[in-house]
């Protein structure tokens, strides 16, 4: 196209796509000025009916005169395809000012002009629908435009709200399918009533325009999730964070308006636009004339007197932004406030080298600080898809900081039930015994993020250290690197060498696939069997990048290993992959506990008794802050009769994380397995008070209430884990064993043939069968079922020793046979 | 050992608002029968309904030698997938999840079923995608899809076995 002319434009370039297609920039030859040209898509140019309407909706959108409204000069033709001449623009869209922070006066500003286009337009019955920051355009001279008014429901072109709805919903679907776990822009932006498909009105883009307020005042979006599903569900039903957590200095005014404006119900929301500017504009009035009253010193950010350093988070400070502003009131504010800050400096300064003489002192003659906690950084906005990278980065931390042998890191699952609370580091030090607490927050903006991390003395509650990053995403892995050995220098640890080697050691130096990890274990650790597929493709994205990135392996071996224990497959079928990817991480680096874990397990559910014995230990000794080896090595200890030293373990994987429903889950039912179901009861009625809808906790509550005998209890108990886990497997032969040993005969044998014709299509356990035959009193039928679940190695032959539901064949041969082939008879 | 849980009360907020979403798309449409719909370029017009089960079990791969069937699935708590799941798949959601899981696994499909959101949604991907089949209420197919016949039946006649 470039050189050629339609109609009366000559093309001069390709300025970019956008939603309506390609846009080039052209010269009208006939009055000589530079234009933007707009193709509308071939499919909408084929549809005469279509193509009507948008003619006459155009028309009425150039009929919009006003400032800050991209201008539609006019609607041509060339070769049968429609085209709009549009005013043509210099600048950037706003997407990419967010990307780069905005001062919260041109946030202000910039607000103020899109409503007054917005209310100009919805004057005259014009709704754009399509509000978001990249239709938003800043020109050279600091004037926004809004773009492309009115046209997201011609190309929308199906008639009906409901049906633009759903365009953009399948636009977000495109990216869903292409970019698994990704969302897409125009999703975060839509209306709660545009997310249900619903007609809209003016205040659909009132709302909209609060999505993009938010995420201009603070940097991020305040709805976008890990995914589109997600994020529809938050636009329905979840308040977002606020925007003054999100960035401290977010007035409580401008929240009052953002949190207006986002209102769910649209009764709520702001009626019309006026009314929002009218705020706006009063914000925007009440901030100057408190600059002209307010001493500066209140207006300097928090702890900028601190005794440590901090760098520039790259934010305008407020005080800056009076010193720089231009108005008449301001400028008449200014000459106070520079003598003011010159004097605060001074008094800052003094003071900071006082108590950095001091702390000096208290550095030398102190010994070294031995136990650090890192508690879960701070994931301000709380964008769902940056969620991993918080929880990476504090677990990378812990995990560099673990490789020094003189300095007691909490795990990151002691520390995980800190995340999301307001921290106050010398209580969290205290409650976790550790001498130094290490806290962060993290803020994404585009493909940059800034961590700020202080590390503090607990005793004394003395700050030691603080910084700020702003790094490229990219950059993550050295970043890390960086804050570890800054951390090591300043606990003061004495470091050999090898000490320096190890905590510089990187797993990958790939970036993307350090992120892909990360991905990984945050849907690994959601424990479902949604997180669980999407864990197993992030690590083996994470392997396709780094093929000798031996984390990645070890997690891809432990998301295989919860297919058998969530018995989606055979552990026979399952225990090969598993065994493979632990070797392989451990090639790659045999000091990785995770990986001797992952073994560890393997080699358990595969009999290999003493192997996996030794796996555990192995882990342990290379990391006994690692709550999963002990936890797993416990359950090892527990198959084999030997409660006293399960229950050592599974209380030390409990003490490393007090809060995981998991790891408090396993001491209820290493209870039950000890045949001691009163205690088993009260440890899951314990669960269950944490998580009410954690399936597992009911189904070992009913079996203790089965053993008591209190099968009303037991059965009450097994349908609410069968509901919760929305029909699963496990939880329906649980309830069907019940039945049978209850003497309801008839439910038992329903739920039986249930299974067995489960059983052509998904797998079933066939252990589930063979209690089940137990329960009704048919061996011959049960051990035929049992021999089954050996020949599976089904993941539950391990606790045939000491499960209680097969007390009633301890005494048949052909069970002291089993035993003996499963390695458990001479224990 | 089965340390399943976690996130069910995200999950039931999830397709609380997926009905919800799906209800206002779906007009409500209670008790319409269920059609399957492809591209006019799929070669097929008529299923069996053992052909149907083998197509969204994901025995049947292609449906032609370079054209692959791609699967569009609604997301929980829609209509539509609540009959897809009971008639066709006869699983609950949970052996759903853990049929394509293994599926996947032992490496008998490239990929699970894909999700859509709405009726819309599903529409416009099968006008994009070639090779792609649907399922969503009869009385909202959109023009230029094709309906696919299960048993020699279209949707609304005596005994079309989707409803």
């Amino acid at each position: 196209m470039i050189g050629k002319t339609v109609s009366h434009y000559k093309i001069l370039a390709a300025l970019g796509k956008g939603g309506m297609g390609v846009v080039y920039r052209a010269e009208d030859v006939r009055l000589g000025r530079t234009v933007a040209l707009k193709f509308v898509p071939e499919t909408l140019a084929n549809d005469r009916s279509a193509l009507e309407r948008f003619q006459r909706e155009a028309r009425a959108v150039s009929a919009l005169n006003h400032p800050n409204i991209c201008t539609l000069h006019d609607i041509d033709e060339s070769d049968g395809r429609p085209f709009l001449v549009m005013e043509c623009l210099e600048g950037h869209t706003l997407k990419d000012r967010i990307a780069k922070s905005l001062g919260l006066d041109e946030v202000v500003d910039m607000a103020i002009q899109v409503v007054e286009a917005l209310d100009t337009a919805h004057s005259r019955g014009i709704v754009h629908r399509d509000i978001k920051p990249a239709n938003i355009f800043v020109t050279t001279r600091g004037q926004v435009k809004m773009l492309d008014f009115g046209l997201a429901k011609m190309v929308g072109g199906g008639g009906g709200d409901a049906a633009q709805a759903s365009q953009m919903a399948t636009a977000a679907l495109d990216e869903l399918l292409t970019s698994p776990g990704s969302t897409i822009g125009t999703v975060a932006y839509m209306s709660p009533e545009q997310a249900r498909g619903e007609d809209l009105d003016a205040r659909t883009d009132l709302f909209s325009f609060g999505v993009v307020l938010y995420e201009m005042a603070t940097g991020v979006q305040p709805f976008q999730a890990g995914s589109v599903a997600l994020t529809f569900v938050a636009i329905l039903q979840n308040a977002p964070v606020a925007a003054s957590r999100a960035r401290p200095e977010v007035s409580a005014e401008l929240e009052r308006i953002i949190n207006k404006a986002l209102e769910k119900s649209r009764d709520l929301r702001y009626q019309n636009a006026s009314d929002l500017r009218a705020d706006l504009k009063r914000l925007r009035r009440d901030t100057d004339s408190s600059r002209i009253v307010a001493p500066v010193t209140e207006a300097l950010p928090a702890g900028a007197g601190n005794v440590t350093e901090r760098p520039s988070s790259g934010r305008q400070p407020v005080a800056a932004a009076v010193a720089d502003a231009s108005s008449p009131s301001q400028t008449m504010a200014a000459p106070r406030s520079r003598r003011t800050m010159a004097l605060a400096v001074v008094v800052a300064a003094i003071v900071a080298l006082l108590a950095a003489a001091g702390a000096w002192y208290f550095l030398l003659r102190e010994k070294p600080l031995d136990s650090l906690a890192v508690l879960p950084f701070v994931n301000v906005g709380g964008d769902q898809s940056t969620e991993y990278l918080s929880d990476g980065i504090t677990e990378s931390i812990i995990n560099n900081l673990s490789q020094l042998p003189q300095l007691s890191v909490r795990s990151f699952s002691a520390v995980a039930h800190f995340k999301n609370k307001d921290l106050n580091p010398q209580a969290a030090g205290n409650e976790l015994k550790a001498r130094a607490v290490l806290t962060g927050r993290l803020v994404r903006r585009g493909d940059e993020f800034s961590i700020s991390a202080e590390l503090v003395d607990v005793r004394g509650n003395r700050q030691i250290w603080g910084s700020q990053y702003t790094r490229k995403v990219d950059d993550i892995l050295a970043m890390q690197e960086e804050i570890s050995r800054e951390i090591s220098e300043k606990l003061r640890l004495q470091m050999t060498g090898a000490d320096k080697q190890r905590l510089n050691r990187r797993q990958t130096v790939d970036s993307a696939a350090y992120q892909l990890y990360l991905q990984g274990r945050y849907q690994w650790n959601k424990r479902t069997l949604e997180g669980l597929q999407q864990s197993i493709d992030y690590f083996q994205q994470a392997i396709q990048k780094d093929s000798r990135y031996a984390l990645a392996f070890a997690g891809q071996a432990d998301a295989y290993a919860l297919l058998a224990d969530f018995n989606v497959l055979p552990a026979r079928e399952v225990l090969p992959k598993v065994k493979s990817a632990a070797a392989e991480a451990l090639q790659l680096d045999d000091t990785l506990a995770e990986a001797h874990t992952s073994l560890g397990w393997a080699q358990f559910h595969d009999l290999d008794w003493t192997g996996a014995e030794k796996e555990f230990k192995r882990a342990i000794e290379l990391n006994a802050s690692y709550p999963t080896a002990h936890s797993w090595y416990g359950e090892y200890l527990m198959a084999q009769g030997r409660f006293d030293r399960a229950l050592e373990e599974m209380t030390r994987a409990y003490q490393l994380d007090t809060l995981s429903p998991v790891l408090n889950l396993a001491l209820g039912y290493r209870f039950y397995y000890a045949h001691e179901y009163a205690q088993a009861i009260e440890q899951c009625q314990k669960v269950l008070a944490m998580d009410a809808n954690f399936a597992p906790a009911h189904v070992y509550l009913g079996r203790a209430y089965e053993q008591k005998p209190a099968f009303p209890e037991a059965i009450a108990e097994l349908r609410k884990a069968l509901d919760i886990s929305e029909g699963d497997t496990n939880e329906l032969a649980a309830l069907g064993q019940a039945y049978a040993v209850s003497h309801q005969e008839g439910e038992a044998r329903k739920i039986l043939d249930q299974l067995k014709e489960r059983s052509q299509q998904t797998y079933v356990q066939p252990m589930w069968i063979a209690v089940i035959h137990l329960g009704l009193g048919e061996k011959d039928q049960a051990f035929d079922w049992m021999q089954k679940a050996y020949e599976d190695r089904s993941a539950w032959l391990v606790y045939l020793k000491v499960d209680p539901l097969f007390d009633p064949v301890r005494g048949d041969a052909r069970f002291a046979d089993l035993l003996r082939r499963v390695g458990l008879a001479g224990n | 050992m089965r340390n399943r849980g976690g996130s069910f009360s995200r999950r039931a907020m999830l397709a609380g608002a997926i009905a919800l979403a799906g209800m206002a798309a779906s007009g409500g449409a209670q008790g319409a029968d269920i059609a399957i719909v492809v591209r006019p370029d799929v070669p097929v017009d008529n299923l069996t309904f053992a052909e149907v089960r083998r197509l969204f079990l994901g025995d049947r791969q292609f449906w032609t030698s370079n054209v692959r069937v791609t699967l569009l699935v609604r997301a929980p708590g829609a209509r539509e997938r609540d009959v897809v799941l009971k008639t066709i798949y006869q699983m609950s959601e949970a052996q759903f999840r853990q049929y394509w899981i293994a599926k996947v696994f032992r490496a008998e499909a490239a990929a699970g079923p894909r999700i859509v959101y709405s009726n819309e949604m599903a529409g416009e991907l099968v006008s994009g995608m070639q090779g792609a089949v649907a399922f969503m209420l009869a009385d909202q197919v959109p023009k230029g899809l094709k309906v696919v016949k299960i048993n020699g039946l279209l949707p609304g006649a005596k005994d079309y076995p989707l409803h």
